[in-house]
Parts: C-alpha cells; structure tokens; sequence
C-alpha cells in the first residue's frame, strides 16, 4: 500500500509544481509599482514637470502627425493604447507600433515607419502619452495565447553568461541594488522613455533588447517576435498600473 | 536610426500666459537637440559626427535675457530656466544653431495684467 | 583614455586666440577662457552657490543650479554665470552672459560630467569680481550595459 501512497503524493506534487507556472502574477497588485519610484529624485522632478521633460518633444511631434494623419479616423487619441498590445485571431501580436504601420501603409497609404524611427517615436509617445493615467487592459484569456506562453518561458528562462532571469530581478529583486542602481520591477509603464543613457527617446522594444545586452545573452533583433510576445506579458504583469509615458529613466 | 526631418516643434518655451508687471516668473526652455560631442562611438567603433549647439540666445523683445558663450557641456535635449521679470507685455524668443548650420528658433507672448 | 590629455593640451593652446598676447592685462583676462581667469584669482565664494548632488546618478545629465543672492550684491549686477569641470575633455564646461530681463543671477539647467571631479562655479560681476564655489561630484556608473 505504501508504494500507492507514495504515488499519489508524486502525483500531487507534480500536479502543485504545474501550478506555480500557471497565469498567476508574483507581484501583488497593490504591491505593483512603476520605474518611477526606483530612480533618483532628480529623475522623477524632470518626469512629472511637463515643461522639462525631454519626452515631452516627442509628444509635441506625434501631436502633429497625429493631425494630420491620423485625425480623420480616429476622433480622440486618449485610450488608444490601452487595449494593446493585443492578439490577432491567429495568435500573432500586434504592439501599438505595429497596429500604427497598419494603419500607415493600408489607409494613410504611406511606407510604414521604421523600427525607432523619430516620426515612429513621435506617434506612439504622443499616444501613450494621450493615455496618461489609464490602464492596460487585456482580454483575460490572453495568458491561454501561445505568444504569453512563449514569453512566460523566455522570461522565466535563466540565460546569458551572468545565469540571469527577467524574473529572478523584476519578479524576485526589486528594491535591491544591482551594482549602483536600484531594480526595479520592469513594468515598462513608462515607455516610450527618455533614457538618460541614449541621450534621448526611445521604446519598450529597445529597452527590452537593452536588458538582453545587460544580461550578457543573445540580443534579440527588433523584429524578433519574442519581443512582441514579451510586450504583451508585460502588459498582462502590469494591469492595473497607470500609463505614465513619456518617462524619464536612467 | 533613420533621421527624417520632423514634423512640429522641435523645442518648448513655457511662460506663464499672464503676470503681473515687475512680478517674478519662471520661463523654460527646452530644445530637441542631440548635443553630440563628437568623443562617443558607435556600435562599430566608429566615431560619431560631432554636432553641438554653437550659439543660443533669448530675448524680450529685443531686450537681451540671456546669452550662451560657451554650452557644450550642456546635456542632450537641453533645459534652461530663467527667472525674469517684465513690466509689458511682449514676446520672449530663444534662438539657437549647431556646428552643421541647423537653426532653430522658439517664441513665446505674456500678456500683463492691467 | 591616453588621447584624453594630449587632446586637453592641444586645446588649451587652441583656446587662446592669437592675437592675445598684444592685449593689455584687463583686456587679456576678459578674453582668456573662463578657467584661466579664474586660476589667477583668488578664489572667494561671495554671494555665489553651485547646487549640484554630491553623489550624481549618471554622468550623462547632472542636475545643477546656479545662482547668486542678491544681497550681497550692492549696487553690483551679475554678468556672467559659468561652470568649469576641470576632468571633462573641455574644462569650460558652461558659460551664459545675463541679460538685463532677468529679475534673478539663476541658472537650471543639466550638464555632462566626464568624470568624478571638484566641479567649480563661477560668477563675473559689474565691477570685475569673481565669485567661486567648488563642489565635489561623485558619479556612479551604469549597473548593466546598453549596447543598443
């Protein structure tokens, strides 16, 4: 009998280990907190004063691409982006920047925008931007996508030369230092940012392959679609944080 | 990174919209510019063009608010914040050009009160 | 990094025009660049203050206000505020002339530091006084590095 026993306890601890795995986010939500409590005082005093935030240039430009393409179809810009990234009906993901080339090359009927190019940076800063305070908000179904399952996997995944994990620091270390800085919890609520580091503005996208770099592992091509799956993990992980694009980080 | 010329404004210069005469205000400037100093390399190890702001300058209608003779130690996409004071209305202009010959200019009114 | 001090003397001869050496001693300390002039003078501090972190996040944008109290004016005005940063590849690292609009000697604004370094303020007055305020700047570096 006892060989029974010990059976049906394997089979319980396997049945708990698939658990942990499951659509469940490590942070509490009222435990959620975006970059900008992790940087320095100085930062934050440039974000929240609109007068002095670099990111803010961006948004002064998207405003006027977004009149003068954009308008016509769409009669407000705020909450555009919430719902995204989202899912097409064959599992891809579509981020802002590529519903924004849909848009560019099937009815504004121009060549789409290149991967950080500053007409690209413009529009999606002046459109997070235009959703200042909102949330994401995914279909609850996302985390049954095979793209939050791929990205769940790469986040999860311990790689490069340092043994890293997305999820051993944002998920496990925020609030302690990695060398001098501080970790944050890696929401990406902010983005586009003005990263002090670039000497200027740029998205999640480059963030997200600044990190891989970071981590001493293969960097992943703007194209990649993991990055797009990561955006939308991100998103899901983040719900509930209020958008606060344009950013300024280090 | 393509570089397209870019559609709408490439600074911000923030004064209040009305003040009182003599009273004293803030005004804030804010240029789009990648103050490049020429010592950074890029990913191949090439090094990249300098281009840095040679002159900058603003007034209040003619009358000089500041001049820079020397900012390369400014960071990219620079700030500066004056606190002035005026006793009419009028226009605030900031100027600017880099070492390629790119020009930029700003302005900004303040009606005062009464 | 071995560029780095050839490069600094080579423009600390570029730096003085060549008709320098024909002026007379006020006018060559008006045209010297503003660190020479400010070698030369002892330095007091007066009414002048350099605000800037001790301990800056990055190099890349250190947050500084400058600004003189009036008070110790008189009937003086200020004519120029400016930064020296002795460690940067070109030690003048700011200089603005004041315009007659401004109600107050105050500058804010972000420059780049090339390296840890005493970072020294600097103030012209009407009358010729310098002002000086030196404040030591540590930076720390980058945890992770961005290769985008």
């Amino acid at each position: 009998m006892r060989w029974l026993l010990a059976v049906i306890v394997l089979i319980r601890c396997c049945g708990l280990a698939a658990a942990a795995e499951t659509a469940q986010r490590l942070i509490a939500p009222d435990a959620l907190r975006s970059g900008t409590d992790y940087v320095s005082a100085s930062l934050r005093a440039q974000q929240k004063d609109d007068d002095l935030n670099p990111g803010m240039l961006w948004v002064d430009q998207g405003r006027a691409i977004f009149e003068r393409d954009c308008a016509k179809c769409h009669a407000a810009p705020r909450g555009l982006t919430v719902k995204l990234p989202k899912l097409t009906d064959n599992g891809d993901v579509v981020t802002l920047e590529r519903a924004i080339n849909t848009c560019q090359t099937t009815r504004v009927k121009q060549t789409a925008y290149a991967y950080e190019s500053q007409p690209l940076l413009a529009l999606t800063t002046f459109l997070a931007f235009s959703s200042r305070g909102m949330t994401h908000t995914l279909s609850s179904n996302v985390t049954q996508s095979l793209a939050w399952v791929r990205a769940q996997a790469e986040y999860t995944r311990i790689q490069g030369k340092l043994d890293f994990s997305c999820r051993s620091c944002h998920d496990q270390l925020y609030g302690k230092r990695i060398r001098t800085q501080t970790i944050s919890q890696g929401h990406g609520v902010g983005f586009p940012a003005y990263r002090v580091e670039w000497q200027t503005l740029g998205s999640l996208n480059r963030r997200l392959r600044a990190c891989f770099f970071g981590m001493e592992t293969t960097v992943p091509d703007a194209s990649d679609p993991i990055l797009a799956d990561l955006e939308l993990y991100l998103a899901w992980r983040a719900q509930g944080l209020p958008l606060e694009a344009p950013a300024v980080r280090r | 990174m393509a570089n397209e010329p870019t559609l709408g404004r490439n600074a911000r210069l923030i004064v209040p919209p009305l003040v009182r005469a003599g009273e004293e205000f803030l005004v804030k400037l804010l240029i789009q510019h990648p103050m490049e100093t020429g010592f950074r390399r890029d990913v191949n190890g090439d090094v990249i063009e300098a281009n840095l702001l040679e002159s900058l300058s603003m007034d209040f209608d003619g009358q000089p608010v500041f001049i820079a003779r020397t900012m390369h130690a400014l960071t990219a996409n620079p700030f500066l914040t004056f606190v002035v004071a005026v006793k009419q209305s009028g226009t605030f202009s900031a100027r600017w050009k880099d070492a390629l010959g790119n020009a930029g200019s700003i302005s900004a009114s303040v009606r005062v009160a009464g | 990094m071995n560029a780095l001090p050839r490069r600094r003397a080579l423009q600390g001869l570029a730096t003085l025009p060549w008709w320098f050496a024909a002026l007379d001693a006020a006018a060559q300390a008006a045209v010297a660049p503003l660190d020479a002039r400010v070698k030369s003078v002892p330095a007091v501090r007066g009414g002048l203050s350099l605000d800037i972190p001790a301990l800056a996040e990055t190099g890349t944008s250190v947050p500084i206000v400058l600004f003189v109290d009036k008070s110790a004016l008189g009937s003086r005005t200020v004519t120029r505020l400016g930064v020296i940063a002795p460690e940067n590849p070109r030690p003048v690292a700011l200089e603005i002339e004041l315009g007659p609009v401004l109600a107050q000697p105050r500058l804010t604004t972000a420059i780049r530091l090339a390296a840890k370094q005493r970072v020294i303020g600097v103030a012209l007055l009407s009358d010729g006084t310098l002002w000086q305020h030196a404040v030591e700047v540590e930076l720390t570096g980058t945890a992770c590095f961005d290769g985008t």
